[in-house]
């Protein structure tokens, strides 16, 4: 049955429903009979247009999922890179280190290889020599000696020493405490 | 970085001496900095709190049970930045080399910055 002729049968039934009311409600009946028919018509119209709209608006969805497939494929590539470039392989990090430590020793050879890979120049320094001048040419200083000794670095800075430093393992700890009284060996 | 966290079971000292307002449960979550194969795997420090100077921080708390909740295995007085695990970088983890890589770069900031005394 086509939308038309289910209409029309509606509004037979509707106006026999209606009919049963009587005398009175006969003159009624004409009336309704033409308001109905305009009901249904409107209502055939809102329900060809809702379908329409319907048809029409699939594509757009489906242009939508499809719009953000490749937004995601695109927010995991750049975390992708940026990860590669944390992980220090893309490019170097643009700092000069200097490691003071014991030379020749595997320990020294250990940091230097590993800072090698990270950043863009490391020097080293002889511990037993060492001297604050030789951090002129540096930005960040590492001090260490064997990590594990229970006694302080033997390095010896200025008061008016402020280059970035780091100090290392349980050495680093007892030497900071002679060079800052608001941390130490606890 | 990409750690790895174990559950532990939370030292006594460490509930003993938890800072007012604070609550730790009966185990806690920790992640390696390094594969240490000595005895001795590194130091914590004291510091002294941030409120009262504010060159001071506390970078990262270290696990060590015996010693207070507050102690730090790695911490900042201007430009000292104390590193207190004993390792070289071949015996610390992938994310503990990530993280002595990021303080490096983290304590170059503070550099000029003398720390008073």
């Amino acid at each position: 049955m086509s939308k038309w002729a289910s209409a029309i049968w509606l509004n037979e039934v509707v106006c026999e429903i209606l009919d049963y009311g009587g005398a009175v409600m006969v003159k009624c009946t004409e009336k309704n009979r033409i308001v109905l028919a305009a009901l249904t018509l409107w209502l055939v119209w809102a329900l060809a247009i809702t379908g329409g709209c319907k048809k029409e608006d699939q594509p757009e969805a489906a242009q939508q999922k499809q719009d953000v497939v490749p937004q995601e494929t695109e927010q995991i590539s750049a975390s992708e890179k940026v990860e590669v470039e944390k992980s220090g392989i893309a490019e170097k990090i643009d700092l000069r280190v200097l490691y003071v430590g014991l030379p020749d020793t595997e320990r020294q050879k250990d940091f230097v290889d590993f800072l090698s890979q990270h950043f863009k120049q490391v020097d080293t320094a002889d511990y037993n020599t060492f001297k604050e001048e030789q951090t002129q040419d540096c930005d960040v200083a590492i001090f260490d000696k064997d990590g594990l000794e229970w006694k302080a670095l033997d390095i010896n800075v200025s008061s008016q020493y402020s280059r970035a430093t780091i100090s290392m393992g349980v050495p680093g700890a007892f030497w900071v405490r002679k060079v800052s009284r608001r941390m130490g060996y606890m | 970085m990409d750690i790895k966290l174990e559950r532990v079971n939370t030292p006594d000292s460490y509930l003993r001496t938890l800072p007012e307002g604070k609550t730790l449960g009966k185990t806690m979550q920790v992640w390696y900095v390094q594969k240490a194969k000595t005895r001795i795997k590194g130091v914590v420090c004291r510091v002294i709190k941030p409120e009262d100077s504010p060159e001071v921080e506390t970078v990262m708390l270290g696990f060590a049970p015996g010693k207070s909740y507050e102690a730090a295995a790695i911490c900042r007085h201007g430009n000292f930045l104390q590193w207190g695990h004993a390792a070289a970088p071949s015996e610390m983890t992938q994310a503990g080399r990530n993280l002595f890589v990021n303080c490096i770069c983290y304590i170059h900031k503070f550099d000029g910055k003398r720390a008073s005394l």
